[in-house]
Parts: structure tokens; C-alpha cells; sequence
């Protein structure tokens, strides 16, 4: 089963979108990220998608508060017969149409395809980062537990065989 | 008129190296990009309201994403991408 996961940490700190987008695109001893890509910010490098970010953020005056979601879609977490070129396969596809998702509701976010060995095995994930501003409106996004589902749903809609979880799981 | 209008609008070093990309980026909707970022020149110079209800934060949002997905050479979207990231740290 697949996985549509928020992480519950705050995320208020100044620093938080570059300590986010620098640790979801670089690799880790366990973990190798893939691809990663931005929309609705600069794509040009790691520090052009921040700047994208913050300035934004600095134009509509939210700079305190909460500064970004961190969501991480796990495909098959559980051990199953798909392969991992497979989930892969899976992993760019969803990647887009997660970004594009945020992008046609004015989000801006920036994701990366990772793959990660635990023991002989690959967990593919994707972590999103997502900015807490609406870019058409200058406000902090809200009712973000009904965007979450509806991503969800959608994912579920258009990738069956990978057996989206029911609900979105907060931890 | 629309280059007139740059032309008066941005510094010599921006004029030239925007003609550059606009004649090196080969991509369909070029117009619009255009007009984006004519807008966005505008508004850097002289805080003239974006028309259509655009803000300046869409305005960016919709610009990156044209030229992160133009077909157009590496070199040359790299390049407008530097400038673009330029001007949005400038504003």
C-alpha cells in the first residue's frame, strides 16, 4: 500500500524552507535522491528555488508563522512483487502531477524522487515541499486537511495499481 | 513598440542580454513570456500595477514555469533563468 504522508513538524522558523528544500535534495548515506524539480519557482539551482520562495514570501508580507508543508509520498512502503525500476517509473510520473496539482492552485513546491536502501530492498519516496502562500492571493493556504485528501484522491484515482492509502496520514 | 517600451525601461547590460534570450529562446508561447516579463520590468522600475489582476507573485509563478518547460536550448534558459532570479531578488 502507498502512502500520502504530512509531517507534523512546525516549520515556522526563518530558516526552515532552506534547511527543507537543502535536505530534500541532497543525497544521504541510506538515501539517494533521483531527480528534483520546482514549480512555479526558479529551477536554475538548490538556492534559485529557495530565493523563489522567500521573495515570494517577503512580497506578500508572510514571513512569520508557518513557512512550509512537508509532505512525503511513500510508494509500496511494504514489501511487494512491483520492481523498483518500476516504482521509479511510478515515482517521476506522480512527481509532476503532484507539482502540478500545487501549481494550478497557485502553490509553489519543489519535489524530489528518492530512493532509499533499506537493507536489500528500495523504499521510493517522494518528498514535496510546499509554500505556505497562495500566490494569487498573497494569503496563508488554509483548510490544507481537504487539499491533502483531494491529492490523495487524486493520486488514488489516477494510480490504482499502486493502492493509495484511505486517508492521509499525519506523523 | 514592445522593445521601445524595454528599451526605456531596463539598464543597457539588461536590454542586451534580454534581446539575447529573446532571440535565442525558442519557444511557441514567446509572446506571452514576453509580456510577462515586460510586466515584471515595468513593475521594477516604476511599480506600475500589473494589469489583468495579475500580481507580481503569479506573475513570476507563471513566467518560471514557461521557461522551465520551454523546448529551447540549455544555455539559453539558463541564462534567462540567472537574469529572472536577478530581477526577483531585486524587487
Amino acid at each position: 500500500m502507498s502512502k500520502l504522508i504530512v509531517m507534523n513538524g512546525r516549520y515556522n522558523n526563518s530558516d526552515c524552507i532552506r534547511n527543507l528544500i537543502n535536505y530534500i535534495t541532497t543525497d544521504k548515506e541510506t538515501s539517494h535522491v533521483l531527480t528534483y524539480d520546482g514549480f512555479g519557482v526558479n529551477n536554475l539551482n538548490r538556492q534559485t528555488m529557495i530565493d523563489s520562495m522567500m521573495k515570494s514570501k517577503e512580497r506578500a508580507d508572510k514571513v512569520n508563522g508557518k513557512q512550509a508543508y512537508h509532505l512525503v509520498i511513500s510508494i509500496y512502503r511494504i514489501r511487494n512483487p512491483m520492481s523498483s525500476d518500476r516504482k521509479i517509473n511510478y515515482g517521476h510520473s506522480i512527481l509532476y502531477d503532484i507539482g502540478y496539482y500545487f501549481f494550478e492552485r497557485n502553490i509553489q513546491s519543489v519535489l524530489s524522487l528518492q530512493d532509499e536502501i533499506e537493507g536489500n530492498w528500495h523504499n521510493i519516496h517522494i518528498h514535496c515541499v510546499i509554500n505556505s502562500v497562495d500566490m494569487h492571493t498573497g494569503l496563508k493556504i488554509t483548510n490544507t486537511r481537504s487539499l491533502f485528501e483531494h491529492l490523495l484522491s487524486m493520486l488514488a484515482y489516477e494510480y490504482p495499481y499502486l493502492k493509495m492509502d484511505n486517508y492521509v496520514t499525519y506523523e | 513598440m514592445r522593445k521601445d517600451k524595454i528599451t526605456v525601461r531596463v539598464t543597457e547590460d539588461e536590454k542586451s542580454r534580454f534581446k539575447d534570450y529573446c532571440d535565442n529562446i525558442n519557444l511557441s508561447p514567446s509572446r506571452e513570456l514576453r509580456q510577462h516579463i515586460i510586466n515584471v520590468l515595468n513593475y521594477k522600475e516604476s511599480h506600475i500595477p500589473i494589469s489583468n489582476g495579475r500580481n507580481i507573485n503569479i506573475l513570476f509563478m507563471n513566467i518560471y514555469n514557461i521557461v522551465n518547460n520551454c523546448e529551447c536550448n540549455d544555455k539559453a534558459r539558463n541564462e534567462l533563468l540567472k537574469l529572472l532570479n536577478e530581477l526577483e531578488n531585486n524587487i
